[in-house]
């Protein structure tokens, strides 16, 4: 049975940190963080190196991003020392269900584990230039026969030139900044990557076992959802919040640069980190909250705005159109440049909250309690951020 | 956390709240279903024929099964083979406690192993791990649905392995063999050992590499946990899994990705910091 917590990700995080009980866990599992990344200007070495002949990486996708420090401790575990001989020979197999979690960029991390210098082509150094071409079907013949290293050409099914695996190579080619043919680039170079080194079968993957068609689905006990609600008692809340509000407060009021000197600021889900932030007037921050929260019409205002506006814009808003600034969030966030506003509250409303599964959720709720036959009651709402309560005051007032 | 503040509704509305997706679907919903399954994802290496697979590893088409490999009996021919004298002398001094792996000295689950019959895709899936370890790549990533059985492919391709450690050795082969590493989340840790035991407790000694004994309750995980340092690691290593034994390519380690980076990973130290 797989039960599905449906919660906030603000909420989850402090969470799982506390279920670790020092008591029965052994220290240095729960001191080594699994987010930790290397120090680049370090170099790193394992105690227990060219130990092993095989490594399995269960749920790998803990690996795919290279820089952690865990990454690390796999990869020099592999190595021989000084030596490189020794990570040539080691088996890796990575285990996953879920292969690319957020990207396509998620296969980098793999590729770093399994690349071998005997992949390497002499051609490398000019890869820069023409690193998509590689990737192209039509391009293999004249690039295999050209580069392929000797060594590999003794392997039939390996004809294609492995150097494609190159993390680096890679990571050029499906570079995001890049924005022309982007979808077709990425699903191509994917195309020619995955095929060398994946093996993925899903539910519905149909095979022929002595003639027979099996669907793998068919086999295997199905799925059941099961949807758990939990709730905290008074002191647990009161915990998970006073927690929830000591980590996020400091960067909403002083910054990321307030009286405690610098701090850096890791946006999550990425590497990067952002020093020196403006608290609240920080739209990293802002645009966090609004995908937390599940609003991407929000975050498509953040970001068509100009990140430039703050509260006392969302107050000049409210005040333009006497509809509490609901038809310039509709311009800012508008499919096409010539749509008309719509004509009635109904199918706005229902636009507003087309992005938005929360507030759908909201009014569900508002109407439950305000318009509840039996007992109706007022409802007190609280939101984070001025944007977020625009959003919903606005709602509000168009739905009500 | 005691839990006892924790108040599950949807448990306590029982069968209401669970839902099973394929059996209250109609034929026709169940064929769209399956098709928006299989346009989900379908990028992926193709594996050899379900025949092709069998007949490269040697399986029962019928009842596809791994070879188990016989330790005990291998031991005994060879205890045969050699001179009685030399076998009492070893058994007298220090020999018996430093022989390799006594798995059956160790006392672990009650229950015998459970015969293990592979899937059809399982099959296939073992004899692609096993080709990509054979050509250049050495390695590959498993990335099969939740609960397509990827950890019963896994032990599957390593008993393979030690089974051509075995056929090798018999060949006059020396080896070098070496262990397998198993590094997974911390939850799952047990969950893997157990797994091997069950399906192959005498082909596959399995040890773990975290938490340490004195804080493990469980009897027969506490007498699977080694050492904590990686010092300690090391030196186990050296006296139980060497180079040259092949029952040394069955052996399997497994750590979680927080203990092996905290026990195993270290800054060098460069040569500005080194002066202090």
């Amino acid at each position: 049975m797989t039960i599905v917590l449906f919660a906030d990700l603000f909420s989850v995080r402090p969470v799982s940190a506390t279920l670790v009980d020092p008591a029965t866990d052994d220290l240095d599992d729960i001191t080594g963080d699994e987010e930790a990344t290397i120090d680049p200007s370090k170099q790193y070495y394992s105690l227990v190196v060219g130990k092993f002949g095989r490594f399995v990486l269960d749920e790998a996708h803990k690996v795919r991003n290279p820089y952690t420090k865990c990454a690390e401790a796999i990869r020099q575990a592999r190595t021989d020392g000084e030596d490189s001989e020794a990570l040539s020979t080691t088996i890796i197999h990575m285990l996953t269900a879920t292969p690319m979690m957020n990207r396509g960029n998620d296969f980098f991390g793999y590729l770093t584990l399994l690349w071998r210098d005997v992949f390497k082509a002499a051609i490398e150094e000019s890869f820069g230039s023409f690193c998509f071409d590689v990737y192209k079907e039509e391009h293999i013949p004249q690039f295999t026969t050209a580069y392929q290293p000797e060594e590999l050409l003794d392997y039939e099914q390996y004809q294609l030139p492995l150097w494609r695996l190159n993390p680096h190579l890679f990571s050029m080619a499906m570079d995001r900044r890049d924005d022309l043919g982007r979808c077709v680039r990425a699903f191509e170079v994917l195309r020619a990557v995955i095929p060398v080194v994946m093996l993925r079968r899903t539910q519905a993957t149909v095979l022929e076992v002595n003639g027979i068609f099996i669907r793998i689905g068919d086999s295997i006990p199905p799925y059941t959802i099961c949807t758990v609600e939990l709730e905290w008692n008074d002191k647990q809340q009161w915990e998970q919040y006073k927690k929830l509000y000591d980590s996020y407060i400091t960067y909403l009021t002083y910054g990321t640069q307030g009286d405690r000197g610098t701090v850096s600021f890791k946006v999550a889900g990425t590497n990067k980190t952002s020093k020196g932030n403006a608290g609240t007037r920080s739209f990293v921050i802002h645009r966090l909250l609004a995908i937390m929260t599940m609003n991407l019409g929000l975050h498509k205002v953040i970001l068509r705005s100009g990140h430039r506006h703050m509260v006392q814009d969302v107050h000049k808003w409210q005040e333009m159109f006497q509809d509490k600034g609901m038809s310039h969030y509709f311009d800012l966030t508008k499919p096409e440049r010539d749509l008309p506003l719509y004509a009635d509250r109904y199918t706005f409303a229902v636009y507003l909250s087309k992005e938005s599964p929360k507030l759908r959720y909201l009014a569900k709720l508002m109407g439950e309690i305000c318009l509840s036959p039996i007992q109706p009651r007022r409802a007190l709402i609280f939101a984070d951020g001025p944007m977020t309560l625009w959003n919903i005051e606005g709602f509000l007032a168009v739905r009500a | 956390m005691d839990g006892q503040g924790l108040l599950s509704r949807g448990i306590n509305e029982g069968e209401a709240g669970v839902e099973n997706l394929i059996d209250g679907m109609t034929e026709r919903e169940r064929e769209h279903y399956w098709n928006t399954q299989s346009r989900l994802s379908t990028v992926s290496a193709v594996t050899p024929t379900y025949a092709e697979a069998c007949d490269q590893l040697g399986y029962d088409r019928e009842h596809p099964t791994p070879f188990p490999i016989e330790w005990q009996a291998r031991e005994d021919a060879r205890a045969r083979q050699q001179a009685p004298e030399q076998d009492a002398a070893d058994e007298a001094g220090e020999g018996s406690s430093q022989r390799p792996l006594a798995v059956d000295q160790v006392e672990t689950i009650v229950q015998g192993p459970e015969v293990l019959e592979l899937n059809g895709w399982q099959v296939t899936g073992v004899a692609w791990a096993i080709n990509q370890e054979q050509s250049p790549m050495r390695g590959s990533l498993l990335a099969d649905d939740c609960g397509t059985g990827k950890t019963v492919i896994m032990l599957s391709v390593i008993l393979e392995g030690a089974r051509r450690a075995v056929r090798d050795h018999a060949a006059g082969s020396t080896g070098p063999w070496k262990p397998t590493l198993i590094v997974t989340p911390p939850h799952v840790v047990d969950v893997w050992v157990d797994e091997v035991q069950r399906f192959f407790k005498s082909e596959l000694p399995v040890w773990r590499y975290y938490e340490t004994k004195d804080k493990v309750t469980n009897k027969g995980m506490k007498a699977r946990t080694l050492p904590r340092s990686a010092a300690a690691l090391a030196s186990w290593l050296e006296v139980n899994c060497p180079a040259d034994e092949p029952r040394t390519a069955a052996t399997l380690i497994v750590t979680a990705y927080d203990t092996w980076t905290a026990r195993t990973l270290r800054e060098r130290a460069t040569g500005i910091s080194s002066g202090t």
